[in-house]
């Protein structure tokens, strides 16, 4: 993990704590959320390690990190953590603060086949505004 | 005529059906008119919402957003509106959606007032939500459904894949047992199918990266199957539209001897019940 120097403003904690309701402070780094993470391999920070992150307040970190797009919602982290941090909701809300800054998405979606339904929708909603 | 068995009583419920957006787009591939002609047989009455649209495919994740409650929301509503005991789906990821939305409503004030003051109309959060195969286990029983096996399946091995979306969270969806669920397995057993115990049964599919991060989503689904595979499977059967399809798109990379055939749950249902020739008297047909 690189060190940077500066940490999240009021306003980016503030408006994180709105989205995800949840004390980042409380995660005791147990690792289980990582543990049984089926996407591992395409991440950059392991999701205990973007807890760690957001913990420390080093937002730019995690804003900067491909995680973010690899992870699918599948709530086995939010299921198994004992603290009931919900990782894949943390998640959801650094993807979130993205895309309403941005207001545009981080992903380019195939068009070359047909998908289901579900999948545009999701990918749609998930990962672009 | 007792290759028919179907003169059983009904379980006398009234269901209002939503089929979703993927499975209505779907119908090549059976799955919406199999679970309508197996709820049938089996007495299940099942009448589709006179209106609906999209539940917008994923629950949102984010505390702060209430738009995306609102379809589901209506379709809640109508559920209550038309009389019926309760809102089915065959499609996970409606389940999954419908069942945490209406659940937001019971739980979250702030939610419920938002939501309400936007539709301008009431809604209290008692609709229940119901999945296909929770039919068949709370309504249905097992006993039941083995006295219509016509055709036990018998020699076939069945790995039942669950996937995330009506395992988790469980607090919530509260169907299965997240970390070792049986339901499925328990109903192929039924059928006289043999099932395969395997790893990765609850691991995700990859989901939506499909549409755009397809080695996220071809990795995750072919370590399933080639789990599936060691185990001894020689059939994988899901009951979500899009597992079925990242099951199958991602074998498109395997070797023939570790590709694998993928079946809505419905498919072995309706083998041993007798197989589309003899259940084509029935009616319960998708419009
Ligand atoms: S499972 Fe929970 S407490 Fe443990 S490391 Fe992950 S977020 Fe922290
Ligand atoms: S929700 Fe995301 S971070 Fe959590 S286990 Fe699933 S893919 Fe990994």
């Amino acid at each position: 993990m690189r060190f940077p120097t500066k940490t999240a403003s009021n306003n980016e904690r503030e408006e994180f704590n709105d989205i995800v309701q949840k004390n980042v402070k409380d995660c005791y780094q147990c690792l289980k959320c990582s543990s049984g993470c089926p996407l591992t391999a395409h991440m950059d920070y392991y999701p205990h390690q973007v807890m760690l992150l957001a913990k420390m307040g080093l937002f730019d970190q995690i804003f900067e990190s491909k995680t973010l797009w690899v992870c699918a919602s599948c709530l086995a982290c939010s299921s198994r953590c004992p603290r009931d941090l919900e990782p894949a909701k943390i998640m959801e809300g650094f993807r979130t603060m993205i895309l309403r800054d941005r207001d545009q998405g981080n992903v380019e979606i195939l068009d070359t086949r047909k998908v289901p339904r579900q999948a545009l929708i999701a990918s749609m909603r998930k990962f672009r505004r | 005529m007792d290759v028919f068995k179907i003169l059983i009583t009904g379980v006398g419920i009234m269901l209002g059906y939503y089929p979703g957006c993927t499975v209505r787009a779907h119908q090549n591939d059976k799955f919406e008119q199999e679970s309508l002609k197996i709820l049938e047989l089996l007495g299940v009455s099942v009448e589709e919402l006179s209106e609906w649209e999209c539940c917008g495919a994923i629950y949102p994740l984010t505390s702060d957003e209430y738009m995306p409650l609102l379809s589901s929301v209506r379709a809640l509503k109508k559920t209550e509106e038309e009389n019926k005991d309760g809102l089915l789906t065959l499609c996970s990821a409606c389940y999954h959606v419908l069942k945490r939305v209406n659940n937001r409503m019971n739980q979250d004030e702030e939610a419920k007032k938002r939501v309400e003051n936007y539709l301008e109309e009431e809604y209290e959060g008692t609709t229940k939500v119901y999945h296909l195969i929770e039919v068949l286990r709370d309504h249905v029983g097992y006993d039941q459904l083995k006295e219509q096996v016509i055709k036990p399946l018998e020699g076939e091995k069945i790995a039942s894949y669950y996937g995330c979306l009506f395992l988790r969270p469980e607090s919530e969806l509260g169907l299965l047992d997240a970390e070792n669920p049986t339901l499925m397995d328990e109903i192929l057993e039924s059928l006289g199918a043999e099932t395969v115990n395997y790893p990765y049964r609850t691991d995700c599919c990859g989901a939506y990266h499909v549409s755009q991060q397809e080695d996220v989503s071809n990795n995750a689904s072919q370590k399933i199957i080639l789990a599936a595979k060691k185990a001894g499977a020689t059939e994988l059967v899901t009951a979500c539209p899009l597992c079925k399809h990242n099951l199958e798109y991602c074998q498109k990379d395997l070797q023939e001897d570790e590709k694998i055939t993928i079946n809505y749950i419905t498919n072995p249902i309706i083998r041993a019940l007798g197989g589309n020739e003899q259940l084509k008297d029935l009616t319960n047909l998708a419009n």
